[in-house]
């Protein structure tokens, strides 16, 4: 530990004296409370606690909740950061707008066993099934929580929910009335601006729209040097509830956002050379969606969705345009004593077109796609019961997805999932899942160049997608405990073990001589992805929560993966454990005298196994500490100063995606102003 | 790496050792609830009970919680708002039946939502004011909803459901309330 370290650390230990030895503030003196008037009281904030834990406690699944009070505490500024509180989840950020997120293993910049949904919209790019993190931008003022379920959630959600869903719920516009502006500006942040308003249209109705613009600064590479990755981006959007009746409602929502960076990368050769790469990289798309829910009568409910999406993005080597439009239905009926079922269908339609832009490697494009254009199909349907076995203490829920795709036919993705609640404090789970994950268009549909091999003539690996490639496997056994041995206090423990099959492998053919006008002849190694891979995996993620004091929040977590491929994968598809083995996090906030709140959490990350695909090389494990200090002299104005990354000048989390080099993660310091009118 | 992160958290353990030495761990208080209880309290003050149940012959008053509430951890506040001419007390009452004999305000706590329309109508023609943050109570015939918008504390109100038990709401109320149901 250096010495700035160790008094970065005695810095953050006074703190927590001075506020041990401070009174806790005390707003709610039930003296005070009785003497406010009915206007007051009627303006109190509070936080709901309603009815936020059932879910969390009852759940046969691992599932942990950020609150609006999380995101707000934790200093963080976008949607992937605010991921990395969650146990079981790895978050690596590998430039200032790309990030690789996965749950239990296997991440990539597009990573594929994930499903994330923002409102019940999914966010995905079909050519690799991943997310873009970086237009998943929802103002974070206006999240209600994010619900993250590690382990297939496939029942519910389907394909591609394998090892994970996110879901992302934005609060009802009933909830945001009212003006709102935040400024943020920093080391790192240029300016990062918000607005919002929210307005009553009468009883039933409620909108608000909101705009937000972010101006953000480069990474710095491995080399020190600017890493050329600034980007900006606008957002708006809006969102609309209201009620007919005392039956039904309605949701009417959208966003439409811009994103650009452009600058030069040094892209890499065939022959390991790298050469200096205008980049324009423009991202922009826009979705609107549309939700009807109809309580027919307290024992049958009946929601109907529809979505549109479209996104464009033009990149490094090519650019793609995605369509979606998507139909969901749902009907939730427990009519029948000791059951409750969930059924639903839905259809989707993705349209996408891909171009490559015609960047030669030593005159070899690096990726072409055929077809250029193609129009996909999904049809789906679910069905779930949970049945009462004893009344109020064991429940078994069974239920299956069912999908008919364009790759791979007909799926079939059945659950079986047993709780007890033991007593009101605390509940056993166990679950078997099975869950696939359909290929995606890169690998069924595209030719891509991979990477220079070995010595001598140059060979140049090049993936060739195949139509009969099937969908991977898993099959997952899962089984939990989560006990509150107090009121203040809760702890979630999850274990499981995961058996892949069916993995996509590179499987190498015959070489073949072509020339390039810049090097001669040289020899393409055809790699076709063939589903020969099987793997396991085992862990074990644990949070727990405690409030000694009604001014003081703890919170901590801990992740174990253990991930065992059978074969290597030459084209790395898989990414081979490229997940770290173990990690940490806590996190304490203190609510202070005269409105002051502080924060402050740290971040515990294993090495990665020589993931840089540009130099072999491990990234290192890293130690990340974060501070936030805020304070409200006014109800309606917060102050805050956050400290990123205190304890490093920047280190690598992450290699760099397709044939860029990695970007190190800098040491952030930025101040906030929030207004509320 | 490792042994900064756990020194770190050592640090911590210590610093919230020192916090909580000698402090029992005592109940969360809820400022939610806390703020509901404050307007059960004006409700004392702006709603008037008929004849044979007015405050002004009083001298106790007990609201009751039926089934299982956070409001339960409020007394604090009926303590501080009590006077030696009305004491003011929560009390928890596990059968409606019983609930009309000596309870002005009836509090029904969100574990009783799947029972809602049974208590509602064994309530019905008495004399007490119901209170509830169950979802849509006040448009299934009960009297003041809580419900929260924008993180704050409002009341929905149905005032035909109050006056059909001789129960009238104040305008002072109305005025505040969000939502005032007609029916």
């Amino acid at each position: 530990m250096k010495d700035w370290q160790v008094s970065t650390a005695l810095a953050s230990l006074g703190m927590l004296l001075i506020a041990a030895s401070a009174q806790a503030a005390d707003d709610m003196n039930p003296k005070d409370l009785v003497n406010l008037s009915l206007a007051e009281l009627s303006n109190i904030e509070v936080t709901s606690v309603s009815k936020k834990s059932e879910k969390e406690i009852d759940a046969a699944a691992a599932i942990y909740v950020i609150t609006q009070d999380d995101i707000k505490h934790s200093g963080m500024t976008s949607i992937p950061e605010l991921l990395r509180m969650v146990p079981g989840l790895d978050v690596a950020q590998s430039g200032a707008h790309e990030w690789a997120i996965t749950s239990r293993g296997s991440n990539g910049q597009f990573s594929n066993k994930l499903l994330v949904l923002i409102d019940g919209r999914a966010v995905y790019t079909p050519l690799f099934s991943g997310v873009y993190w970086d237009i998943q931008d929802t103002p974070l003022q206006d999240i209600d929580r994010i619900e993250v379920i590690r382990g297939p959630g496939a029942t519910l959600w389907g394909a591609n929910a394998v090892n994970g869903v996110i879901n992302i719920i934005t609060k009802s516009a009933k909830d945001t009335q009212g003006g709102f502006v935040s400024e943020t500006a920093g080391n790192q942040i240029n300016s990062s601006t918000t607005v919002r308003e929210g307005a009553k249209i009468d009883d039933d109705a409620y909108v608000r729209v909101y705009a937000k613009y972010d101006d953000e600064s480069q990474f710095r590479n491995m080399q020190d040097n600017g890493a050329h990755d600034a980007w900006n981006k606008a957002q708006s959007g809006f969102r609309s509830d209201w009620k007919e009746g005392e039956s039904q409602s309605f949701t009417l929502q959208g966003d439409a956002y811009h994103s650009g960076n452009t600058g030069i990368v040094g892209l890499i050769q065939p022959d390991a050379s790298t050469v200096s790469t205008n980049v324009n990289e423009i991202a922009d798309g826009g979705n609107i969606l549309g939700r009807w829910d109809n309580k027919f009568s307290k024992d049958s409910d009946l929601t109907v969705q529809m979505y549109y999406d479209d996104a464009k993005r033009s990149q490094l080597l090519y650019s793609d345009n995605v369509q979606t439009a998507d139909f969901d239905m749902q009907h939730t009926w427990t009519a029948l004593q000791g059951n409750e079922i969930i059924w639903g269908a839905g259809y989707r339609l993705v349209k996408s077109d891909f171009q490559a832009n015609g960047a030669t490697a030593l005159g070899v494009p690096y990726i072409q796609f055929a077809p250029q254009s193609q129009s996909d199909n999904l049809f789906s349907a679910f069905l779930q019961d949970k049945i009462t076995l004893i009344p109020n203490d064991v429940f078994l829920t069974l239920g299956s997805k069912f999908e008919h795709n364009d790759f791979t036919g007909f799926e079939f993705q059945p659950s079986a999932r047993l709780s007890w609640l033991v007593d009101s404090k605390q509940t056993v789970w166990a679950a078997i899942s099975r869950a696939v994950r359909t290929p995606s268009i890169g690998t069924s549909d595209s030719q891509l160049i991979i990477a220079p091999v070995g010595a001598g003539p140059l060979a140049v690996l090049e993936q060739v997608g195949s139509k009969q490639t099937q969908s991977e496997e898993l099959v997952a056994y899962e089984l939990g405990y989560r006990v509150q041995p107090a009121k203040n206090m809760s702890l979630d423990v999850s274990t499981y073990y995961n058996n892949y099959n069916r993995l996509l492998l590179g499987m190498p053919g015959a070489a073949t001589p072509e020339t390039s006008p810049l090097i001669g002849t040289y020899f393409i190694i055809p790699i076709s992805p063939i589903n020969a891979g099987t793997a396991h995996s085992y862990g074990i993620e644990t949070t727990a929560k405690w409030n000694p004091e009604s001014w003081v929040e703890l919170a901590g977590s801990y992740t174990l993966l253990e991930m065992t491929f059978d074969q290597p994968d030459p084209l790395g598809y898989d990414f081979n454990n490229k997940t770290p083995r173990q990690q940490f996090n806590a996190r304490a906030t203190f609510k202070l005298p005269y409105d002051v709140e502080f924060t402050t959490s740290a971040y515990y990350v294993d090495k990665i196994a020589a993931i840089d695909l540009n130099t072999g090389n491990d990234v290192p494990a890293y130690t990340r500490v974060d501070a936030r200090l805020a304070w409200k002299p006014l109800d309606s104005l917060e102050l805050s100063l956050v400290g990123q990354n205190l304890l490093d000048n920047a280190h690598q989390e992450f290699s760099g995606f397709l044939y860029q080099g990695s970007s190190q993660v800098p040491r952030t310091v930025y101040g906030n102003i929030t207004w509320k009118f | 790496m490792f042994k900064s992160f756990a020194r770190y958290i050592i640090a911590w353990c210590l610093a919230s050792a020192i916090f909580t030495a000698g402090n029992v761990a005592r109940a969360d208080d809820s400022k939610e609830y806390l703020v509901k209880a404050a307007f059960i309290y004006n409700f004392v003050k702006f709603v008037e009970w008929p004849d044979g149940r007015a405050i002004s012959k009083e001298n106790s008053i007990d609201i009751c919680i039926i089934g299982d509430s956070e409001l339960s951890q409020t007394s604090s506040v009926f303590k501080a708002a009590s006077t030696s001419k009305l004491s003011l007390s929560l009390v928890e009452e596990k059968n409606p039946h019983n609930a009309a004999s000596h309870c002005h305000i009836a509090f029904i706590g969100g574990s009783e939502e799947s029972r809602l329309g049974e208590i509602l109508s064994v309530l019905k023609s008495q004399p007490l004011l119901t209170v509830s943050d169950i979802d849509g109570f006040a448009e299934h015939g009960g009297m003041i909803g809580f419900t929260t918008e924008d993180n704050k504390v409002k009341l929905v109100i149905n005032p035909k459901a109050a006056s059909a038990t001789g129960i009238r709401i104040d305008a002072q109320l109305l005025e505040i309330a969000a939502k005032v149901i007609d029916k």
